[in-house]
C-alpha cells in the first residue's frame, strides 16, 4: 500500500515538474533585461517580434503596476513547422515570454509548452525543439 | 482487499481529476464560409468592441519574421483585451499572463475562414488551478460570444 501511494505521489510530482514552463531569473531592471534578452535572442537566430508593455498599459489606465511585460519572439521556420506538423500550433506563435520584475530581479518565463506536448503528441518533437531553444535563450539571458 | 479499499479514494480522486481535465477542449473554433479574411477580420473587430474588449492589434502570423512583402496572407492574428479583467487576473495569478492579451487566429482556406482561440478554461485545467477556473470559464464564454458574433 505504501509503495502504491509513493508511486502515485512520484507520478504526480513528475507530472508537475514536466508541466513547469522554462524560466530564468537574474538581477536586472526591465530595460536591461529586455536588452540582454534581445542579444540572447539574436544569438539563437530568433527575432523579437513585439514587446507588450502590460505594466505601462495598466498604469496609464490607473491600475497598479503588475511588473509584467510580454515579449513575442520567433523564427520564420516555426510557422513552416506548425503548418507541416499541426496547424493548431499556429496559436502558439509567435512564442510568448513573460518578464516579471520583482525586488530588483527580472524573471523571464515561457508559456507552458509541456501541456501542449501532452495534448498534441504528434507535434511533441516540434514543441520539444521550441522549448529547448527557449531554454537555451533563457540560460544565455541569465549568464549575460 | 483491505489494501484495495484503502487505495480506492486515491484511485477515485485520480479518476475524477482526469475526467475534469478532459472536460475542456484546448481550442475554440468557428468556421465562416464564403467570406474573405478582411471581411471576417472586420466583423471580428466589431464583435470585440461590442463585448467590451479593446482591439489591440492585428498582424500576419510571420510579421517581422520575414520582409513585409513575404508575409503570409492567409493566417492573421487579432489581439484584444479588457484592462479591468487583465488587472484582476494578474492580481489573482501571474500565470494568467500566458493567456494575455486575448487572441484569435484567423486561417483562410478554400471554403472560408477558420477562427481559432486557445480555450482559457482548458489552460486553467492544465494548471490545476480551481480558483482560476470560474474566471477562465467566463472568459471562455466571452470568446465564444465574440466568435459567434463575428461569424454572423
Amino acid at each position: 500500500m505504501k509503495k502504491f501511494v509513493l508511486a502515485l505521489a512520484l507520478i504526480a510530482a513528475f507530472a508537475q515538474a514536466a508541466a513547469s514552463p522554462v524560466s530564468s531569473s537574474k538581477s536586472a531592471n526591465m530595460q536591461t533585461a529586455l536588452d540582454d534578452l534581445s542579444v540572447a535572442l539574436l544569438d539563437h537566430g530568433y527575432t523579437l517580434v513585439k514587446v507588450q508593455p502590460v505594466d505601462q498599459a495598466l498604469v496609464k489606465r490607473g491600475f497598479a503596476d503588475p511588473g509584467i511585460r510580454l515579449v513575442f519572439v520567433g523564427k520564420e521556420a516555426h510557422v513552416r513547422q506548425a503548418l507541416a506538423e499541426d496547424p493548431a500550433l499556429l496559436n502558439l506563435l509567435p512564442l510568448r515570454l513573460t518578464l516579471e520584475s520583482d525586488n530588483g530581479r527580472v524573471r523571464i518565463s515561457s508559456d507552458d509548452l509541456a501541456m501542449w506536448r501532452e495534448s498534441r503528441p504528434t507535434a511533441s518533437l516540434v514543441l520539444q525543439q521550441w522549448e529547448d531553444e527557449l531554454s537555451a535563450i533563457l540560460s544565455d539571458y541569465a549568464g549575460k | 482487499m483491505r489494501m484495495l479499499l484503502k487505495a480506492l479514494p486515491v484511485v477515485l480522486l485520480s479518476f475524477f481529476i482526469g475526467l475534469a481535465q478532459a472536460a475542456e477542449l484546448a481550442l475554440l473554433t468557428r468556421f465562416v464560409p464564403g467570406r474573405s479574411l478582411d471581411e471576417v477580420t472586420a466583423t471580428l473587430k466589431q464583435a470585440i468592441t461590442s463585448h467590451n474588449f479593446t482591439f489591440v492589434r492585428e498582424q500576419a502570423i510571420d510579421s517581422r519574421l520575414v520582409p513585409v512583402d513575404w508575409e503570409a496572407k492567409s493566417v492573421r492574428i487579432v489581439y484584444f483585451c479588457n484592462f479591468n479583467m487583465m488587472d484582476a487576473a494578474l492580481r489573482r495569478d501571474l500565470r494568467t499572463a500566458q493567456i494575455m492579451p486575448c487572441r484569435v487566429t484567423l486561417i483562410e482556406g478554400r471554403q472560408g475562414i477558420e477562427m481559432v482561440a486557445v480555450n482559457p478554461a482548458w489552460v486553467s485545467e492544465q494548471w490545476n488551478a480551481p480558483d482560476l477556473q470560474p474566471h477562465c470559464l467566463r472568459l471562455k464564454q466571452d470568446y465564444l460570444a465574440i466568435l459567434e458574433e463575428a461569424a454572423l
